[in-house]
């Protein structure tokens, strides 16, 4: 109860407390009070004050479409990173409302205003590209002459605008501009992964082509090589030409990150020897205080992954080779706002040493943590318990426990953590987990530990879910993969087959439907009242579960007197306490007394994650919608 | 309410007397053998200063035996007590000395809260009752718990200090809280509150230091209230000096032990340094071995207390011989590996004579340096730390020959000496001791009739009142200061021109001070100020500071900061906004782990700029050039110590840039060949020429080598004095004792330091007498001469000094032609708030002020204010905004948004 030492528990707080979150009330259920914005002052002025605003906060301050005085206000909501997409589109619609103009003019106008040197801004930008490049084609043609103006212009902007002439169908008008200068070249390859349509990127793979020839400049050349990087087609012919570039320093970087993208049935034996003869002596000429960058991980990475397509005696030899320099590396990124690692498992052989390198990519902090066989979930709840009491080796969120085996600290947003263990000498499959409160239901995926790697290597044997969950994934669902007008249709007359999938799906871990399930999220039995028949709506609810979320079902975080967190759902609340959901597998809410709160956090994110689906094909999702919206009216 | 009651003497002490009590809570019991501990704020923690509830528990209770170990510490509360790192927390330390019985002291502080803070206090109160009554500090059973009140606020008949009315009211609430939460969970209450209370209102005598605080003679009166509180009936019989001396020393072992200096170097981060030269030990095994036979004297002296309460005879001297040894600390100094050496930073354990240093000095052009004093002819001037000069133009020095740690069972004997140059030469021919038996006097600065002098964790003043320039009068004045290091302990005085004391402070540290107007904290370094006219405390700037050593003001009221380890120099107006603990302005050299930002705009130590390139390090004092016996071209300039990377004292030209200045170095104004150079201070003399003191050290750092390392110097020290050849020196001004109105002339002087010294003589003499003259001194003022609005400044830093305002002149000041004088007013406003209802108004005029120093000035105001305060600031970024108004904004703004 003695805050003995503020700095630490500050330090424990910052790292809880990601960018997606903002300060809210004491949950004593009074309407938040709005920001103090001061909008008849001079533009300066009131800009300075939104920027000085949290998201949360931002989004309080109020708005109206009558006066232009609310301009600054939609645009700052505009340009914020980390907001939902709803309110990027209704920022939007204020300005268009305002300004008497379209969307379309807004974002460019928006996009125009980026600070090119701001990595967050850029982030922004490429969002907002994104909205504008999804617009329909007849919009961008229309708008074809900004665009044309913004191809001379620079940064996210400029490739926007050739990526725009690309979508408005004047592909040749854009690779006309390209031919001017360097930079025009690099812009229009840049605006190759801006595209939206597979199709029409891989109509642009000549012209990336010829970009790569020894007579473009450096410059040109690397662009391109990444360009290609974001084209399906021709993926075997792209896999040989890049592996012409690993040999040559300037190119070996941006060659290594295009390769890593290109599955492995693209990749011939032939040219993978070639790459990885070259990559093992670049890892025997790098000094060992140049081994743990990014640059050489991926390198590295890259190494390991073609060893699999080479036979076992070359491999063998060239991983001796390799393990004389470095340790093996294995790289594990996280998916920004999937609540996923991008493997669901990896091999170590055992007994020998590996670095794991964990890339947190997401917006929140999470851990890695490796577990014994069997142990993920006891491990996990053990984990989310502690809080922010300091945990094994004082790591937060990991368990005093001997199911421990290896585990990171929690790891913030943009961060990485280098974990250098043994592997254990027993074969098996070690799940890893992250262990931050709720997580674990599907951050997960296991570590195959195997006497003989390369043999394994050859013939992989994917390992079973830890967890039971038997589904591989289909594909990256978006609303753009389902059309609104034939929707309804679409879900007429499928039955109850659906209710199974609702299961399946771990729909029923959060929410109610005809009685049964948790109360993480809202019940679904009256969804179709709620969303008034919206069919659409509620896909997109389940699509894009941060769209818009129902401020009773935001996950929020307790911070007690004594420096305990809590998160969860607040399930009820009264003058001296509420009541907080912390695990739907727990029915029983933990009950804190108002007086112990220091204070909540609401979280801009849902707790639902993104992705649920992705193992799910398209009939059987609409199966599932068919089931929630089949009991009503 | 029931109460103290012997068991085991209740029949041979027919005196105790059951006396009327109301409500119902436990009975408070004493048996023999009991471990007492005081827990809470300064009420408690005083007591070990001042004996006398102590003393008279002993008398009271003779044959019970009991040991007492005082806990406190100023400011604590009961769910916030700030520890610099690894102290132990409170359980650790209650464990330590396995305690019985427990005073809790609180509610002082938290009465500052008014009615809002009630129900958080109680159920803090509460819960802390709770949980210590599940442990079992002395192994067998849950101890027994009394709640002490608060006292009373006294009304000490000063218009410039509370009277305490309003605080009387929410200390009696927070009493009854106390009360109610006793009754509730069933210990004993001892009011104390209603019987002071009475008695402050019956006696004349002032038994407070500033109305909230006991004074020696309040603790002596407050002895049997406290016992008579707790149900017993007090002894009447005075205490023996001999038993007073005694219970005075174990209380001093007991608190070196438990309030050791040097903390960070013991439990905290710094303990795994000074590896002793044979790898055996490193400092926590030395000190900690110290503190364990501080445990066994202090116990010793516990005997010898019940000893002479039972009557019996003591030996003249106590018995230590059976206390652990000390380690032993082999030197890691010498040999060719010598890191410390290699890195330059020893100098040579081969003292050279004084004379043989002169020769190897190297000055600018046209200076020349000689020696004022040395240890050859003053031995007590071994380890000079700190100098400044009295209102007679006399030399004082602080020395601290027990650098960096008393060691038990030896002398502590740090002083504060008087060097005079009676024949006018230069040199000192007479060393007065003003004061000894110090320990680490980091700083000083005289003021007040006295001298206000550091020894972390207290400041102390001291007073001659008798004339032999020997201090008589010794008064812990300000005290909760933390003891993590005594090398960041309180330095660099410095009145400021409107009267406060500031004085710095360095990292590690987590310090708790209390005030008539509440508790300030601060944690990790800072500047703090008070005000001794109205007791005023707080935090002039708290920044994540590695350890700042210099503090000096211009000629317009702006300061400057040399912060010591990373070499750095601040302006600090922009980082003297206000700030509530623990936040803490941006920037510093650990700002990222301290400050830690989410906000990665506000990471990083450059966010905020230094105004001169940072070359070399560490430095130490600061001073300006503002002599005319100095060269015309130097005027102005920036003087900075450097005790390693040069040894010398560097110089700046200084240029106002934009809202700010920036300095450029010149060629240093002193280097010394000797490496057992290490100027830590420096200050212009009444006559002009520049002192300087040399803490005159091989081994300079205080982590590279062990806290007991042997070849840490104990005698050396110097004085150096430079003069500029060729130049007049300037002729004294006389200050001292002189009529108002010929002191109110020396505020015309151009040197800085006469009207410091002018200022400081000024705030000591009678308000009446003081705001008289400054009307007829300003009415006879010319205002056609150059200084005019100069002067006119000076007369409002006087009238503020004496906690005066006077609109007309403030009005002068506030609309002056130049924009420094305007910017000084508008501080002015500021820091007199208390007393001008229209502040706000009168700083938003500044906020659009012609000049951005101006502006700037009054953004940072607006940070003192409340949240309306914000749409004033705002509309500064109408004007162009440059680095430093931008970030006085942010801050101001990051302060007012978080209220």
């Amino acid at each position: 109860m003695f805050r003995i030492i503020p700095v630490a528990l500050l330090c424990t707080a910052s790292l809880l407390f990601a960018q997606d979150t903002a300060h809210h009330d004491h949950g004593d259920g009074l309407p938040v009070e709005r920001p103090k914005v001061f909008l008849d002052k001079s533009p300066k002025i009131v800009a300075y004050q939104l920027k000085r605003l949290d998201n949360a906060q931002l989004l309080l301050v109020e708005t109206a479409t009558d006066d232009a005085k609310y301009l600054p206000v939609f645009h700052a909501i505009l340009l914020r990173s980390g907001l939902a997409e709803k309110n990027r589109d209704e920022a939007l619609a204020g300005l268009v409302a305002i300004n008497k103009s379209n969307r379309a003019i807004e974002l460019l106008s928006a996009l125009k205003s980026l600070d090119g040197a701001d990595k967050e801004q850029q982030r922004v930008g490429r969002q907002l590209s994104g909205i504008l490049l999804n617009e329909p084609q007849d919009v961008l043609t229309a708008h074809g002459d900004e665009l044309k103006q913004a191809m001379t212009s620079s940064g996210v902007f400029q490739a926007t605008g050739f990526a725009g002439l690309i979508v408005a169908g004047q592909s040749d008008a854009a690779w006309q501009q390209a031919l001017i200068d360097e930079a025009s070249r690099g812009a229009y390859l840049s605006a190759v992964s801006l595209v939206p349509a597979g199709e029409l990127r891989d109509g642009l793979r000549a012209k990336v082509v010829v970009s790569l020839v020894t007579a473009q400049p450096d410059a040109v050349r690397t662009a391109a090589i990444r360009a290609l990087a974001n084209i399906a087609a021709d993926q075997a012919d792209t896999f040989e030409r890049l592996s012409g570039f690993i040999a040559d320093a300037k190119f070996r970087t941006p060659a290594v990150r295009s390769l890593l993208k290109i599955p492995g049935e693209h990749r011939t034996a032939a040219i993978s020897k070639q790459i990885v003869d070259v990559l093992v002596r670049h890892a025997e000429d790098t000094p060992a205080a140049k081994r743990t960058t990014n640059e050489f991980l991926d390198a590295m990475q890259l190494a390991d992954e073609l060893l699999r397509q080479l036979p076992a005696a070359d491999a063998k030899s060239y991983r001796q080779r390799l393990q004389e320099v470095t340790v093996r590396v294995v790289r594990l990124h996280t998916v920004e706002e999937e609540m996923r690692y991008d493997k669901t498992f990896f091999a170590v052989e055992a007994g020998r040493p590996v670095q794991v390198v964990l890339e947190n990519e997401d917006l929140m902090p999470h851990n890695l943590v490796i577990t014994k066989t069997g142990q993920l979930q006891q491990v996990a709840m053990a984990g989310a318990e502690l809080g922010t009491t300091p945990g094994l080796d004082g790591k937060l969120y990991v368990p005093n426990s001997p199911d421990v085996l290896f585990a990171t600290t929690m790891v913030n947003s943009g961060q990485r953590e280098l974990l250098t263990f043994t592997a254990p000498t027993e074969p098996g499959e070690y799940p890893y987990v992250c262990t931050f409160p709720r997580h674990w239901m599907r951050m997960y995926g296991v570590m195959v530990v195997v006497s003989d790697l390369d043999a394994w290597q050859r013939n992989p044997i994917e390992p079973k879910d830890p967890l039971g969950n038997t589904r591989s994934l289909v594909q990256s669902w978006k609303m753009a993969d389902f059309d609104s007008d034939k929707l309804a249709d679409s879900l007429k007359g499928r039955g109850s087959f659906g209710e199974k999938l609702f299961k399946e799906a771990t729909c029923l871990g959060c929410h109610k439907m005809k009685g049964q399930g948790g109360a993480v999220g809202p019940e679904l039995a009256d969804v179709m009242k709620r969303w008034k028949g919206d069919r659409f709506g509620i896909l997109r609810e389940i699509l894009e579960p941060s769209y818009k979320i129902d401020p009773k079902y935001a996950m929020k975080t307790v911070l007690d007197v004594d420096g305990k967190t809590t998160s969860g759902i607040v399930t009820a609340e009264d003058k001296d306490s509420i009541s907080i959901l912390v695990n739907p597998e727990v029915p029983e809410p933990k009950v804190i007394q108002k007086e112990d709160i220091d204070e909540i956090i609401q979280s801009t994110v849902s707790m639902m994650p993104k992705a649920l689906l992705d193992k799910f094909t398209r009939e059987e999702i609409l199966e599932i919608l068919s089931y929630i919206t089949a009991d009503t009216p | 309410m029931k109460r103290l009651t012997a068991a085991l003497l209740i029949c041979v002490f027919t005196c105790l007397v059951p006396t009327a009590k109301t409500a119902s809570a436990a009975e408070f019991e004493l048996n023999k053998g009991d471990h007492i501990c005081l827990v809470g704020n300064e009420l408690g923690e005083r007591m070990q200063h001042h004996n006398h509830c102590e003393i008279l528990l002993h008398q009271t209770y003779p044959d019970l035996e009991l040991t007492v170990r005082n806990l406190c510490f100023p400011g604590d509360e009961p769910a916030e007590r700030i520890r610099s790192l690894d102290f132990g927390d409170p359980d650790s330390h209650l464990t330590h000395s396995k305690a019985d019985v427990i005073l809790f002291f609180f509610g002082f502080n938290e009465s500052f809260d008014g009615d809002d803070g009630i129900s958080e206090f109680a159920q803090q109160m509460g819960k802390l009752v709770k949980e210590t009554q599940s442990k079992k500090y002395n192994g067998k059973s849950a101890p027994r718990i009394a709640l002490i009140s608060p006292i009373a606020f006294e009304d000490i008949g000063d218009s410039n200090v509370t009277d305490g009315k309003e605080q009387n009211v929410n200390l009696a609430k927070y009493a009854a809280a106390l009360k109610k939460v006793a009754e509730d969970s069933n210990v004993v209450f001892a009011d104390i509150f209603t019987p002071t209370k009475a008695l402050f209102e019956r006696t004349d005598q002032q038994l407070t230091l500033n109305g909230s605080h006991l004074n020696n003679d309040g603790y002596k009166a407050l002895a049997p209230i406290l016992m008579t509180a707790l149900g017993g009936t007090p002894r009447t019989e005075p205490a023996s000096a001999a038993l007073i001396a005694e219970s005075k020393d174990k209380s001093f072992h007991w608190w070196h032990r438990y309030r050791a200096v040097n903390g960070y170097s013991i439990y905290g981060k710094r303990g795994l340094a000074g590896k002793t030269g044979d790898g055996k030990y490193d400092n926590r095994d030395v000190m900690e071995r110290e503190r364990a036979i501080l445990d066994q004297m202090t116990a010793n002296r516990d005997a010898r207390v019940w000893a002479l309460v039972q009557g019996k005879t003591v030996a003249e001297k106590c018995d230590d011989s059976q206390t652990l040894p000390f380690l032993e600390v082999v030197t890691n100094v010498g040999g060719k590996d010598d890191k410390n050496a290699k890195a330059g930073k020893l100098g040579s354990l081969d003292y050279l004579p004084a004379v043989e240093q002169q020769k190897l000095f190297k000055l600018a052009d046209g200076y020349e340096i000689q020696l004022v004093a040395s240890e050859e002819q003053f031995p007590e001037l071994a380890n000079p730390v700190s100098l400044n000069f009295d209102n007679k133009g006399r030399l004082w020095v602080t020395t601290m020959q027990s650098y960096p740690h008393w060691q038990p069972k030896g002398e502590m004997n740090d002083k504060v000496i008087i060097l005079e140059d009676k024949d006018g030469n230069g040199t000192a021919d007479k060393c007065t001791v003003f004061a000894d038996g110090l320990h680490q006097p980091t700083g000083f600065e005289i003021g007040n009739g006295g001298a206000y002098i550091a020894q972390q964790p207290d400041i102390l003043f001291m007073q001659d009142t008798d004339g032999d320039d020997v201090a008589d009068v010794r008064i812990r004045k300000l005290v909760g200061f933390d003891t993590a290091d005594s090398h960041h302990g309180i330095s660099a005085f410095e009145w400021s021109p409107g009267g406060s004391l500031q004085f710095n402070e360095g990292t590690f540290k987590y310090s708790q001070v209390e005030s008539p107007y509440g508790l300030t904290r601060m944690h990790e370094a800072g500047i703090w100020t008070y005000n001794p006219k109205t007791e005023r405390f707080g935090t002039h700037v708290s920044l994540p500071f590695a350890n700042p050593w210099g503090h000096v003001y211009d000629k317009w009221g702006q300061d400057f900061i040399s912060d010591a380890s990373p070499g750095f120099n601040f302006w600090a107006t922009p980082i003297s906004g206000k700030v509530e603990y623990p936040a803490k302005h941006a920037g510093g050299s650990f700002n990222d782990s301290v400050n830690n930002f989410k906000d990665t705009a506000l990471r990083g130590r450059d966010v905020y700029p230094q105004f001169i390139v940072k070359r070399t390090r560490p430095s130490a004092g600061n001073e300006f050039v503002v002599s005319r016996h100095f060269k015309p071209e130097d005027q102005g300039d920036f003087l900075l110590c450097n005790v390693i990377g040069d040894r010398s004292i560097l110089q700046h030209s200084m240029i106002e840039d934009g809202t700010g200045f920036a300095g450029k170095e010149k060629p240093a104004l002193v280097f010394c060949e000797d490496g057992n150079f290490r100027p830590i201070d420096i200050q212009f003399a009444p006559d002009g020429s520049l002192y300087i003191c040399d803490w005159h050290q091989a081994l300079i750092g205080h982590l590279q080598h062990n806290l007991r390392e042997p070849n840490r110097d104990h005698q050396h020290g110097r004085i150096w004095r430079v003069t500029c050849k060729g130049r007049d020196l300037v002729k004294a001004p006389k200050i001292a004792g002189e009529p108002i109105p010929a002191v109110l002339d020396v505020l015309k002087a151009y040197e800085d330091r006469a009207r410091y010294h002018a200022r400081r003589e000024l705030a000591e003499r009678k308000t009446e007498d003081v705001v008289a003259a400054v009307q007829t001194w300003t009415a006879g003022l010319d205002k056609s001469d150059e200084p005019y609005l100069h002067n006119i400044l000076e007369a409002n830093w006087v009238l503020q000094s004496h906690n005066v305002i006077d609109m007309d002149l403030l009005a002068l000041a506030l609309n002056a032609d130049d924009y420094h004088c305007r910017g000084a007013a508008t501080r002015i406003v500021c820091d007199m708030r208390h007393k001008l209802p229209n502040a706000l108004e009168l700083i938003k005029a500044k906020i659009s002020d012609d000049h951005a120093r101006v502006r700037l000035e009054a953004v940072r105001a607006c940070s003192f204010f409340g949240e309306e305060a914000i749409e004033v600031a705002l509309d500064v970024l109408e004007h162009d905004v440059d680095e430093y108004l931008q970030y006085t904004l942010d801050e101001t703004m990051r302060h007012l948004e978080s209220l």
